[in-house]
Order: structure tokens, then sequence, then C-alpha cells
């Protein structure tokens, strides 16, 4: 882990490559109880809140997974996805520390945000790539709630 | 509207699981994953209906309420020709998503708003295909609004 200090951001250390990123998975049902839990790649596809990049969460910076699990208003708890930086910087993209006043551990991946994926065209179809190659290819779950908004949960 | 009219119903998107072995275990084997598919198709009309009571907790119905609704309809009307989605997700819009994952290729579809649904093929981790469908008011199905090879 670096301590180095992002420039812009003189309040958080800068993202390394081996840092473990997290992502919060809207309630998601296999009807094949066989099937691996892996989240759609829906989960990672920018949503009207991802304005400046898909939101991601830096694992060595909250509180706890538990924590993390719920939506920022508090009012929705989700899954939680696991994946590494370096898997991102694989695919040519980049993580930004934006801390926010009350989640410090708050970045985002600028290149997939909600307006180039609306603008369609090349664009759209690289994030859906991407956004399928984080989710299918890289990202593990660390916590999957029993039901959707229920209080019980398993950490992976 | 387009000339040629392509509904969700047909079964040309989706693969469906093939059968191997001798006769006997080829009609044994339909049987059973029929009757599998059958159960697993039912649970994930069980799981929307219990998502759209969850989006419902007001008098007011919800965005997401009526796309969940919309949801179930492409369940419903697709049953007998499309395999069970590996997956069947709500998203951050509001939105609900199926996906199929069939080894090289991935379908997915998304209920972007009620009666409008966007259809993505992957293939070896490629965009090879997005559609978008809107419900016919007609016949309450939802038909190919304009497709796109990528």
């Amino acid at each position: 882990m670096t301590t180095e200090r992002h420039p812009a951001q003189p309040d958080v250390p800068s993202i390394d490559p081996k840092e473990e990123l997290l992502r919060r998975v809207p309630p998601t049902f296999y009807p094949d109880p066989e099937q691996p839990r892996k989240p759609q790649w829906h989960a990672f596809r920018p949503n009207q809140h991802d304005t400046d990049g898909v939101s991601v969460g830096r694992r060595q910076l909250v509180a706890s997974l538990e924590a993390f699990s719920y939506t920022p208003d508090g009012s929705k708890r989700r899954n939680v996805a696991q994946f590494r930086a370096a898997h991102v910087q694989e695919l040519g993209l980049t993580v930004e520390p934006r801390p926010l006043p009350d989640d410090r551990s708050h970045a985002v991946i600028p290149e997939m945000n909600i307006r180039d994926y609306e603008s369609g065209g090349e664009r759209k179809l690289a994030i859906k790539e991407w956004a399928l190659k984080l989710a299918h290819e890289h990202a593990q779950m660390v916590l999957v709630l029993d039901e959707p908004d229920s209080g019980e949960s398993i950490s992976l | 509207m387009l000339n040629s009219t392509h509904t969700l119903r047909s079964s040309e998107s989706i693969s469906s699981y093939a059968t191997t072995g001798t006769a006997s275990d080829v009609t044994f084997r339909a049987v059973e994953e029929k009757a599998q598919e059958r159960k697993r198709s039912l649970a994930v009309v069980d799981k929307l209906l219990q998502w759209m009571r969850e989006a419902n907790v007001t008098d007011t119905p919800t965005p997401l309420a009526a796309n969940i609704e919309s949801a179930i309809d492409l369940v419903v009307d697709s049953r007998d020709r499309v395999s069970v989605p590996t997956s069947v997700a709500l998203t951050d819009d509001d939105g609900v998503a199926f996906e199929w994952n069939l080894g090289d290729e991935i379908i997915s579809i998304e209920i972007l708003a009620s009666g409008i649904a966007e259809k993505t093929r992957f293939r070896g981790g490629r965009v090879i295909e997005e559609a978008v469908y809107v419900r016919n008011p007609q016949t309450r199905r939802l038909e190919l609004r304009g497709a796109s090879d990528a």
C-alpha cells in the first residue's frame, strides 16, 4: 500500500494497483442454484448518479463491508463485489480518488461515465465491454444479502 | 415500425440447452429439464413479484414497480420459447436486467422503462448486437424498434 498523497486530494493516499476496490451490486436472483454468484455486467454500467464515472469504494478506507453495503443515502442495502485497481488499469482505464465529505473511500473510473454511455455509439459499446470484463472476469462477491434490504448478510 | 416485425418471443435469439445420449435418455432428460425450466421460470416470477411488493411501499406506484411488471410480462410471454435466464437483477436506475450466460456468448435484456427494453449480445467479450424493443400496445408484446450489428 502506498502512502503517497494524491496532488488533488491531500487527505487520501493515491491508488495502488494492488488496492482492492468495491462496487455495490443491486439485488440479484440466480434461478439455477448451480450458477456462480457473479455480478451482472449491468452492475458496472454507469447509472444516473455516475456523471463523473462509475463510483467505487476503496476497501482500505471503508469502515467495514457492512457499512459500505448501504447506499449513500442510507436507505437501501446492496451486495458488494470486490476487484483490484490493476484490473481496471489492464483495460486501459484509470481510477481516481474522489473523496466525499461523508465518504473518504469514494473513487471513480472516469472513462465509464453516464454521459458517454448515453451518447451511444462506440463509447457506449466500449463501456459495455469494460463492464462485462470487470463483472465476469475480475469481480468477486464479498458480501451477499440473503434478501434485498434485509438485515441478513453473508460476508465471503 | 419495421415491416418485418420481430418479437422477443422468437427463440432465435437465445439458445436452448442441447440434450445428448440414447433415445430413452433424451426423452427422460428432456422431460426432467422441462420440469426444471418451468420451476425456475416460476421462481423468477415469484422473485419479481417480491421485488414489486417491496417497491410499492406506498399507494403510489413507483417506476421500478412498473418496470418489474414489464419484466414479468416478458418472462411469461417467452417462457415456452426462451430458456430461463442465468440471473435477474434490479438496476440502480429502477430497471430490471436479465442475463443469459451461454458460454462464449452472453445475452442481456434490460427493461429500461415500462414497455422499453434493450438487448445486448456479447461474443468473446465484444458487443456484437444491440437492439431496442418497445411494447406494441395492441399485442402487448415487446417488438424490435431498431437493431445494430456492432
